[in-house]
C-alpha cells in the first residue's frame, strides 16, 4: 500500500471535513438528529478509510463506491442505524453531495480557470478546490437542523409503522 | 418497515444514487481526467450532464412525495383504528339506549300492576349499573372510558362479569391515548380470551385504575394460572402458547409501549389469586409539569 506523500494534509483538511459534512448531511436529511460525538466518530474512521482506499487508486466512481458501502457500515455500527435506514441516509447523503460536488467543479473551473487536472496536482490547490462545497453544504447543514428539514423522516416512518395499535 | 414504503423510497433514491455516479464520471470524463467508460463528444456529455441535473432532483422530490404519501397512509391508518372504537363505542351506547328504554317499560309496568316493591328493587339495580358507567366516565382520558364502554358491552355478550375500580382519574398521565388503549385493549383482550372457556359462575375479569403518590397504576386480575416457563417467556416477540402465525405480538408490543413511557408492566400469578398484570407509570415531577 503506496500512500500520497501529503497524505497527512489530505486526511486532515480534504477527507476528514468531506466525511464528516458527509455524515452530518446523511443524518438530517434521513430525519435522525445529529450526535456531535457521533458524527466525529464517524468522521475519523471514514478518513481513515478513504486515505486507504484512494491510496490503491482505483477508478473515481468505484472508491466513492467502496465508501459509500464502509459508510453503511460505520453508519450501522456507531449510530445504531439498521441497515436499511443507514442505506437510505447515505444514498441521500451521496445523492446531495455528488450534485454539489459536480455543481463545484463547474463553477471552481469557470470562475478561477484551475482545471481539475491542475488542482490535482498542486497540495494547496488541491486543498482549497473543494472549499466553496464545503461551505456550501455546511450551510446547508445548518439551515436543515434549524427547520428541521429532512427529506425522508425515517424516524418518524418507523414511528408510524410500529403498528403498536394493531393487535 | 418491513412494508413496500421502504421499497418504494429504494427504487427512486436508488435510481438517483445510480445518476449521481454517472453525473460524477461524466463530469471526470469532460475534465479528461477519466478516459474510460464514457468517452462522448464534448456537447453530448454536456447535454447529458444538464439533464442529468435536472433527473436528480426531480427523482428526489418523487422520493419525498412517496414518503409524504407513505406517512398520509399509515395516518389514515391510525384513524381507520380509532374510528373502529368509536364505532364499537356508539353500538354500545345504542345499546345501552336500547336497553334503557326496556328498563323503563319494565318500571312502568310494574308500577302499574302495583307491584312497587319490585320496581325500587329494579331501579336500584338499574341504578348499580349506571354508577359503573359514571365510574368509567370518571376517567379523565376519554378514549380510555371508550374503550372501557365497548369492553364492557363485550363482556356483556361472552357472559363476563367486568368489574371495574376507578380510583384515580388518572389525570395528568403523560402518554399518548393511543398508546394507554393499546395497553389496555391488549391486556383486557388477553383476559377475557383466557376466562371465556371457564364456568360462567366464575368468569370474570378486574380492572383496576388507581395511583400511589409515584404512580398511576392499571391492574388486571383474572382467574386462572399461567406455568412459570410461559411467564418467563410471555414478553417475548413472537412467544404465544395459541396457535397462529400472527400470535405473540400483543404483549411484547405492550411492554415496548409501557417502557417507552418509562412504565413497568409485571406479571403476578398463584394460583389462589389468579393473574394480575400491572402496569405502572410514573408520575411526572413537578418540575416536568
Amino acid at each position: 500500500m503506496v500512500f500520497d506523500k501529503n497524505i497527512l494534509p489530505l486526511i486532515l483538511f480534504q477527507y476528514l471535513p468531506e466525511t464528516t459534512i458527509f455524515t452530518a448531511l446523511s443524518m438530517l436529511l434521513a430525519g435522525y438528529k445529529i450526535r456531535l460525538k457521533q458524527v466525529v466518530i464517524i468522521g475519523i474512521i471514514g478518513a481513515l478509510f478513504a486515505a486507504v482506499v484512494k491510496s490503491q487508486q482505483p477508478m473515481p466512481i468505484v472508491s466513492t463506491l467502496i465508501m459509500v458501502f464502509i459508510l453503511i457500515i460505520l453508519f450501522v455500527i456507531i449510530s445504531k442505524l439498521d441497515v436499511i435506514s443507514a442505506s437510505i441516509a447515505v444514498f441521500l447523503g451521496f445523492v446531495v453531495l455528488g450534485l454539489v460536488e459536480v455543481a463545484n467543479y463547474f463553477v471552481v473551473t469557470g470562475v478561477t480557470g484551475i482545471t481539475v487536472q491542475q488542482a490535482m496536482e498542486d497540495l494547496t490547490l488541491r486543498l482549497l478546490f473543494p472549499l466553496p462545497e464545503y461551505i456550501l453544504l455546511t450551510v446547508l447543514i445548518l439551515v436543515c437542523q434549524k427547520y428541521n428539514f429532512a427529506l425522508i423522516n425515517l424516524k418518524e416512518l418507523k414511528e408510524l409503522s410500529r403498528k403498536d395499535y394493531e393487535r | 418497515m418491513k412494508d413496500r414504503t421502504i421499497f418504494n423510497i429504494i427504487i427512486p433514491l436508488g435510481l438517483a444514487f445510480l445518476l449521481v455516479s454517472l453525473l460524477v464520471l461524466s463530469s471526470l470524463n469532460l475534465h479528461n481526467l477519466i478516459s474510460s467508460p464514457l468517452s462522448l463528444s464534448e456537447p453530448v456529455l454536456f447535454a447529458m450532464i444538464i439533464m442529468l441535473f435536472i433527473t436528480i432532483p426531480v427523482l428526489l422530490i418523487l422520493t419525498k412525495n412517496i414518503y409524504l404519501l407513505s406517512k398520509q397512509q399509515k395516518t389514515l391508518e391510525i384513524q381507520d383504528f380509532y374510528i373502529e372504537h368509536l364505532s364499537e363505542l356508539v353500538r354500545a351506547i345504542r345499546v345501552q339506549r336500547h336497553d334503557f328504554v326496556n328498563h323503563m317499560q319494565v318500571v312502568c309496568a310494574l308500577m302499574k300492576t302495583g307491584k312497587f316493591d319490585k320496581a325500587i328493587e329494579y331501579i336500584a339495580d338499574l341504578s348499580h349499573d349506571i354508577q359503573i358507567t359514571g365510574a368509567m366516565l370518571s376517567v379523565d382520558i376519554p378514549e380510555l372510558s371508550a374503550l372501557l364502554l365497548a369492553k364492557t358491552d363485550l363482556a356483556r355478550k361472552k357472559e363476563i362479569l367486568f368489574k371495574i375500580t376507578v380510583e384515580s382519574n388518572l389525570k395528568g398521565l403523560e402518554i399518548k391515548p393511543l398508546e394507554l388503549i393499546m395497553v389496555v385493549a391488549n391486556l383486557l383482550d388477553n383476559a377475557f380470551e383466557a376466562v371465556e372457556s371457564l364456568p360462567v359462575d366464575i368468569r370474570s375479569v378486574v380492572l383496576k385504575v388507581a395511583e400511589t403518590a409515584e404512580y398511576y397504576c392499571l391492574q388486571i386480575k383474572n382467574p386462572g394460572y399461567i406455568p412459570e416457563e410461559i411467564r418467563m417467556r410471555i414478553f417475548e416477540m413472537g412467544y404465544s402458547t395459541k396457535e397462529g402465525k400472527e400470535r405473540g405480538t400483543g404483549l411484547a408490543a405492550v411492554k415496548s409501549v409501557v417502557e417507552k413511557n418509562g412504565g413497568t408492566i409485571t406479571l403476578q400469578c398463584s394460583r389462589d389469586q389468579g393473574i394480575i398484570f400491572t402496569v405502572s407509570f410514573p408520575k411526572p415531577s413537578n418540575s416536568e409539569r
